[in-house]
């Protein structure tokens, strides 16, 4: 299974944090600190696998963002890969082109995305196109929500006036 | 910016605190200190939206800076429990991200879980499992266990996907859902849409890979999933479960070999391909066919650009180890060819392969390529081959080597490394060689010399315990060294100052057994020459000679200038122990006399008196500084050189001042003969050989009587010799002890007494012999009857006699020179095998076994549902017909009876640790279900009908006669 995930920039600054198993705050830094430090130094033509802890994280670089994964020794380090490829790919149809900065302000969103493609530490929808249909039926529902609120708190802010 | 009175009508949005903290001047710190003061203000806000959008803003801050937000958790709750989609959103993102097993709130959130798993909205009932699945605890987990069961039935697919998927947390927190839950999850095997198919073989793969056993019995499924699978992610993970499942049953391993290979023909992706060579090299190892294919395919792998398929290939290569070498030596080209790859991960995984190839055919060659690449290499890797190819090569006792020539040239190659770390092992091997194959010595001592003649190299404080090793092999095996002199002049270079103490403490060392060597030989060149009974008269005079020799020194040397008397007194001991040395080894050391007679006479033409004298001369005068080293080692040895120096010279009517005249070396040459003895005797000192002790030595020497082994040593206590005095123990502590007592003015008495008094006081921790403790006197006698055997027993399971023919040269012969290996020796490198890892605690394993066995009950031969309504009496007549037709069945398949009973006892085995009234419980809450499932598994009722009665059943049946149709689950024919 699929320990965490973890995104940071090129220099390094954490962009989404999502531990499947329990890790405390202080782990979780050490971990951070640990993974960029030892992953953004290396060079493009290593390998894309780094054991860490008996554990192993599979990192690739998309664009100035790394997009890392701890799984279990016996798990498979290409599907990972390909784990990694798919979020990115639905990102990428999400926000149209995705780069660094969507993933900042919109980084609920990222976790909305990264909660319909992963539970529980394993791959939930391997289709891209369900993904996309959920996310979209949940995107109108909030808006729906806000609009309704932002009716109401008229009619209140009018009532009051 | 706004002003304070618009900051309370406006708060600032996610965007805004993102946009600020990017353009803040202040410093991320501080600027990020002050949101959250604001964002502290705003959460208490009435306003739900004021409030979300605080947590959402903390939620940003938690992720970015690991701030602790525990604080706002019952907030969290307030929005999460918001009737709008969009604020409950947001609250289970913060639940999720910063709940953990200590918050507190966490029991209050049951019901609001509850809810809204239950909740009409699938998008909200997602959301709630999402969280579940991260915050989910043991309580959180039971009390939630019946709504989530509820979620693998919905008809909604988005909720039953998640569901089937939650249950893996689930299971791991409760153990007991598996009782309830194990029957629909595996129903969802069978699941209409393919998402929820995957989503329960994912659990049931993880559940596998912690403990594979239980799960055997649904390989038919499986099989039957991969055989129609078109879905690569599907196909990994039943590929993957294979690959637990074979090793633990080999016929599936028979069945499933082919569909395997298949996979591997048609696919294009290559995380599949890889999943199946996992497969293949751990479970189907004894499927030529199978292996054949997937170590074509991992040369395939091998050979690509891509980094991570070449790092993969190698590391699936190891299992095939040792059960197909043939695989590696295969592709040797291609392993050696990863070690100079860019990637350090790939490097070691081939250096691991390769180590793993050597052979003693192979050695040379392999240890040959390492160096080359270990010259040419990064430090870190350089250390990795270093010490690759000196535990490789040292693995057992030194069992690859054949050419201990070659070797102990490659050692001198490896201290001369410049990034070598290994020093130490390099310093242990040379000894331990040094000490072990005699006939190699000759060629070590030409490589130790190399190593210490080179002044460049004392520079390297890496290299100083290598050089350690060399001086002390040069020291010991002074007797096939060739030119003495030379290597004096090397151990005495200047550059020596540079050497840590304990080092150059055994260069000194070195030097003064060179010495004695040397001028030894020399006088037996003058004094036996030919003649073999001479080392007899010299002994028989030594005792004699050697105590007056001792006193001679002593009034002689104490008097001279820079030499202290101390000296002596550490020198005299000494003595004494060679004199009993002597005369307990005495068989060894006549041994050792007349092997190497022949080549010590040949040496002693070689010494001429001249340089001896040179000598002489170059001892004094590089040594003699030496006597005001600030470090004592250093200094005492110096003495001692310098002592026994001055002793021989004397003898030998040797004067400094007058250097090389003529007359000295006639003088010299006709003192000789008195010499001989001297030297004779002191020679004796050096020549008992050491020999490599087994770590186990100290179990073959019996216990000496009266000496307590077993007591505590505790008890011993501190040192305090008056344990009536309260205060002592403290007063010792403190220091104030010595203050106090000298005082008194009688601590000097007090303190000399101090080990006797201790001896007193703890009499068993002593060895019962007198002559270790009487007085200074009595030293001069030989050791009580009982201690010499002691010694001799010692040194015979010490040392392996091994009467060997000594050359300087070592023999031509292609057979390996003689080892030697203590009996008892065990390897010394201990390669621990793998172990996989556990993935959950015990007691989740347990369970699903017990859960499993009641589950394949109905699962697998639910055919008898027919006969479920019948009467309990019925039963047991049934029981009766079957355990009759099983007889019968034996005859046909044998095979398969047999290892179906063979499940059925170890079943049994398991049977009995399960709590009965449990089992009753879970069935009980199921039944229901299982009667609904009777029918689509009929089927499988077709094929296993005739085999499915076991006697533990009967049992079980009486217990719980109305819900249980018992039968034997077993893996179906057409898979074994």
């Amino acid at each position: 299974m699929i320990h965490f995930v973890l995104l940071f920039s090129r220099q390094g600054k954490v962009r989404l944090t999502k531990w499947y198993s329990p890790y405390s705050q202080k782990e979780r830094t050490k971990a951070i600190r640990e993974l960029s430090g030892g992953i953004l130094p290396r060079g493009p033509k290593l390998c894309n696998f780094v054991d860490w802890r008996g554990l192993k994280v599979v990192y690739k670089r998309y664009a100035s963002l790394y997009f890392c994964m701890c799984i279990d020794s016996e798990d498979n380090e290409l599907e990972c890969l390909e784990i990694i490829h798919h979020y990115v790919q639905i990102l990428d149809r999400y926000f149209g082109n995705v780069c660094e900065l969507d993933l900042i302000f919109n980084f609920h969103k990222a976790y909305f995305i990264l909660d319909e493609v992963l539970i529980a530490g394993e791959l939930q929808e391997s289709s891209k196109k369900s993904v996309a249909r959920v996310i979209a039926a949940q995107d109108s529902m909030v808006d729906a929500a806000k609009e309704q609120m932002a009716s109401l708190s008229n009619i209140i802010a009018q009532a009051t006036r | 910016m706004g002003s304070s009175v618009m900051e309370s009508f406006f708060q600032r949005s996610l965007d805004d605190l993102v946009k600020g903290l990017r353009v803040q001047v202040i410093g991320e710190a501080r600027y990020v200190a002050k949101a959250l003061e604001e964002t502290r203000k705003e959460i208490k806000s009435t306003d739900l939206h004021t409030k979300a959008v605080a947590v959402q803003k903390l939620t940003y801050l938690h992720m970015l800076q690991g701030l602790d937000i525990s604080w706002a958790a019952f907030h969290v709750v307030e929005v999460m429990s918001s009737s709008k989609f969009c604020f409950k959103k947001i609250g289970y993102l913060a639940a999720s991200q910063s709940f953990h097993e200590g918050t507190e709130v966490l029991l209050l959130i049951t019901n609001l879980l509850r809810k809204d798993l239950g909740s009409k909205n699938e998008y909200e009932a997602g959301l709630a499992l999402d969280c579940l699945s991260r915050i989910a605890t043991p309580d959180l987990a039971r009390d939630l266990t019946p709504e989530v069961f509820t979620m693998l039935t919905s008809s909604r697919l988005y909720v039953r996907k998640k569901a089937t998927l939650v249950l893996l947390k689930v299971f791991s927190k409760y153990p007991d859902a598996i009782r309830i839950a194990f029957k629909r999850l595996v129903e969802k095997l069978e699941d209409s849409d393919t998402q929820v198919v995957g989503a329960a073989v994912t659990v049931l793969c993880e559940l596998a890979i912690s403990d594979p056993k239980p799960y055997l019995p649904l390989a038919p499924e499986f099989y039957r999933l991969l055989a129609n699978s078109s879905n690569n992610w599907l196909s990994i993970k039943l590929v993957k479960i294979f690959g637990v499942l074979c090793p633990v049953e080999p016929r599936l391993a028979r069945k499933i070999a082919e569909p395997i290979c298949e996979q591997m023909r048609k696919t294009g992706a290559k995380s599949l391909v890889f999943e199946c060579i996992r497969t293949v090299t751990l479970g189907l190892s004894e499927h030529a066919g199978a292996v054949e294919l997937a170590v074509e395919k991992l040369k395939e792998f091998m050979a690509e650009e891509d980094p991570n398929l070449r790092y993969l290939g190698l590391q699936s290569l190891s299992p095939l180890m040792s059960s197909h070498p043939w695989a590696l030596t295969e592709n040797k080209l291609l392993i050696v060819r990863c070690l100079k790859d860019a990637d350090p991960s790939i490097q070691v995984e081939s250096l691991r392969l390769i180590t793993g190839m050597v052979s003693e055919d192979n050695v040379i060659e392999t240890v040959e390529i390492l160096l080359q690449y270990a010259r040419s290499s990064e430090p870190v890797f350089c250390n990795e081959l270093i010490s690759a190819i000196l535990s490789t090569c040292s693995k057992g006792i030194y069992d690859l080597i054949t050419d201990f020539t070659w070797y102990v040239q490659v050692l001198g190659a490896i201290a001369r490394l410049p990034n070598c770390e290994h020093e130490a092992e390099v310093e242990r091997q040379l000894v331990d060689i040094g000490l072990r194959v005699k006939s190699v010595r000759g060629d070590l001592l030409k490589v130790c010399r190399e190593l210490l003649m080179d002044p460049a190299l004392l520079d390297h404080a890496h290299l100083h315990k290598a050089l350690s090793a060399a001086a002390w092999v040069v020291g010991e095996f002074a007797e096939v060294a060739h030119d003495p002199f030379q290597l004096i002049e090397a151990l005495l270079q200047p550059r020596t100052k540079l050497l840590p103490a304990s080092v150059h403490a055994v260069y000194l060392q070195s030097v003064l057994k060179i010495f004695v060597f040397s001028t030894h030989t020399w006088v037996r060149g003058f004094v036996s020459t030919g003649d073999q009974g001479g080392t007899a008269v010299v002994e028989e005079e030594f005792e004699k000679n050697s105590r007056e020799g001792v006193k001679d020194q002593e009034e002689n040397l104490s008097g001279s200038a820079g030499i202290s008397s101390p000296v002596f007194h550490d020198l005299n001991p000494n003595s004494e122990e060679r004199i009993d040395n002597r005369q307990h080894k005495k068989p060894m050391v006549e041994d050792k006399e007349g092997t190497c007679a022949e080549s010590n006479v040949h040496l002693a033409t070689r010494i001429s008196s001249r340089l001896i004298l040179e000598m002489m001369e170059l001892i004094r005068v590089n040594v003699s500084p030496l006597l005001n080293s600030v470090e004592m080692e250093v200094q005492e040895r110096a003495s001692n050189l310098l002592g026994l120096l001055k002793k021989v010279q004397e003898i030998l009517g040797v004067r400094n001042d007058k250097l090389h005249e003529p007359m000295d070396i006639h003088t010299m040459e006709q003192h000789s003969s008195t010499a001989a003895n001297v030297l004779a005797g002191i020679q004796s000192i050096f020549s008992v050989e050491p020999g490599p002790v087994s770590l186990l030595a100290q179990s073959k020497v019996t216990v000496p009587k009266g000496l307590d082994l077993v007591s505590s040593l505790d008890e011993l206590g501190h040192p305090s010799y008056v344990d009536d005095d309260p205060g002592t123990e403290k007063d010792w502590e403190d220091g104030r002890f010595f203050l106090k007592k000298s005082r008194d003015g009688s601590i000097s008495g007090e303190t000399s007494s101090l080990l006797a008094l201790h001896r007193e006081k703890h009499v068993t921790f002593y060895l019962p012999n007198q002559a270790y403790f009487g007085d200074s006197n009595d030293l001069s006698q030989p050791l009580q009857e009982d201690a010499p055997m002691l010694s001799d027993r010692l040194a015979d399971s010490l040392m392996l006699a091994e009467p060997k023919p000594q050359g300087s040269k070592p023999p031509q012969a292609k057979a390996r020179p003689v080892v030697i290996r203590l009996e008892d020796e065990q390897e010394p490198f201990d390669h621990p095998s793998k172990s996989r890892k556990g993935l959950k605690v015990d007691i989740l394993s347990t369970t699903i076994r017990e859960v499993l066995m009641e589950n394949k009950t109905k699962s697998w031969a639910t055919s008898n549902r027919r006969d479920a309504r019948a009467s309990t009496s019925k039963h047991h007549r049934r029981s009766h017909r079957s355990a009759k037709s099983k007889k019968h069945e034996r005859n046909e398949h044998g095979d398969v009876v047999q290892a179906l009973d063979e499940t059925i006892m170890s079943r049994d085995a398991i049977e009995d640790d399960v709590n009965s009234p449990q089992i009753g419980k879970a069935e009980k809450r199921s039944d229901a279900s299982s009667r609904r499932h009777s029918k689509h598994s009929k089927n499988h009722a077709q094929l296993t009908r005739e085999n499915r009665e076991g006697m533990r059943y009967s049992r079980q049946r009486a217990r719980s006669p109305l819900n249980i149709q018992p039968e034997v689950a077993i893996i179906p024919d057409f898979l074994l």
